[in-house]
């Protein structure tokens, strides 16, 4: 199973492998921050409009599960679902597999829409909302990952 | 790193915002606050044992397994920043925390909580502790099992509505 959006491929950089010989944790949210770039690109949210409307977005929370390690030179890609939208804040989900289609990782987040000025929490333009909506109602058709909402513990 | 103790968490020296690490928007992407988070333990790793040394002698080391941001204030070029650590729980192959990044003026930029795993690299699989990490680590446990469980763990994502 996988999620409906497909992001394109990246190669790991060299300086994000760390000494077990693997990509590093932290880098992981590079790519997947690079997938959510693409599709908020799609959806007016992008460089440009950040750039231009003296509105931005801003990242207000991200979990990532670590599933399998990435060795150095690796490609992969990133897949997405809109969980939830609201009038300043939507829900999403991620996946990160490598170029050969096995899972690397999962990304949960949530990315609020920012009034510069403040900066502070601001409604989307009718379009951008509308665009949301929709990508909303056309990924309600894959089902949610049994993944999202689990706690975070040790097992004993 | 120093082993300095605020308010019973451990903090890491200060860490600054570098300039490769500023996006379109201004400010420390947010891709970045994982990497101060993962330098910022990096003492308490080195205390209960883990590191380079370790990995090459016992050929085990520590895999994150789940890592959860919670991004509470912007951070701009320049900014110094401590990391906090608090553990919370510690089983036979695992070990759960939270951080806190606190920027020099005192307030928190960025809360994390991870769970890192205890990794036999011939696997790579979960492996159990050996006795004298496992004790260091019930030690700090110990040491820190006073300090109140913060409210946002455990907590499923969502919006407000």
């Amino acid at each position: 199973m996988t999620l409906p959006y497909r992001a394109a491929e990246q190669v790991l950089k060299p300086e994000w492998i760390d000494f077990n010989g693997h990509l590093n944790m932290a880098y992981y949210v590079v790519l997947f921050d690079w997938g959510v770039d693409e599709v908020q690109d799609q959806i007016g949210l992008g460089v440009r409009y950040a750039e231009t409307s003296g509105f931005t977005t801003f990242s207000a929370e991200f979990r990532i599960r670590y599933v399998r390690e990435l060795p150095p030179g690796s490609r992969v890609y990133s897949t997405f679902r809109l969980l939830d939208v609201g009038p300043k804040a939507y829900h999403f989900c991620q996946e990160l597999r490598h170029a050969d289609g096995w899972l690397a990782a999962t990304g949960e987040g949530i990315s609020l829409h920012i009034d510069r000025s403040g900066p502070k929490v601001a409604p989307y333009p009718a379009a951008v909302m509308q665009n949301l909506e929709a990508m909303l109602a056309d990924h309600a058709a894959t089902p949610v990952p049994e993944w999202i909402g689990q706690p975070m513990g040790v097992r004993k | 790193m120093s082993a300095a103790v605020l308010e019973g968490k451990y903090v890491s020296d200060p860490m600054e915002v570098r300039p490769e690490w500023i996006d379109h928007n201004g400010h420390m992407n947010m891709a970045y606050y994982g990497v101060l988070f993962d330098h910022g333990s990096s003492h308490v790793y080195r205390r209960i044992g883990f590191g380079s040394a370790y990995r090459k002698e016992h050929r085990h080391t520590t895999f994150s397994g789940d890592f959860r941001v919670r991004y509470l204030r912007e951070l701009k070029l320049g900014d110094r920043v401590r990391c906090a650590f608090q553990m919370l729980d510690v089983g036979p192959k695992s070990f759960h925390y939270v951080q806190e990044l606190i920027h020099e003026d005192g307030w928190v930029a960025a809360t994390g909580e991870e769970l890192s795993l205890h990794i036999d690299q011939s696997g790579p699989r979960v492996a159990p502790y050996p006795p004298g990490i496992k004790a260091k680590l019930d030690e700090i446990m110990d040491e820190q099992a006073h300090l109140p469980r913060p409210d946002y763990v455990g907590k499923p994502m969502g919006l407000r509505k």
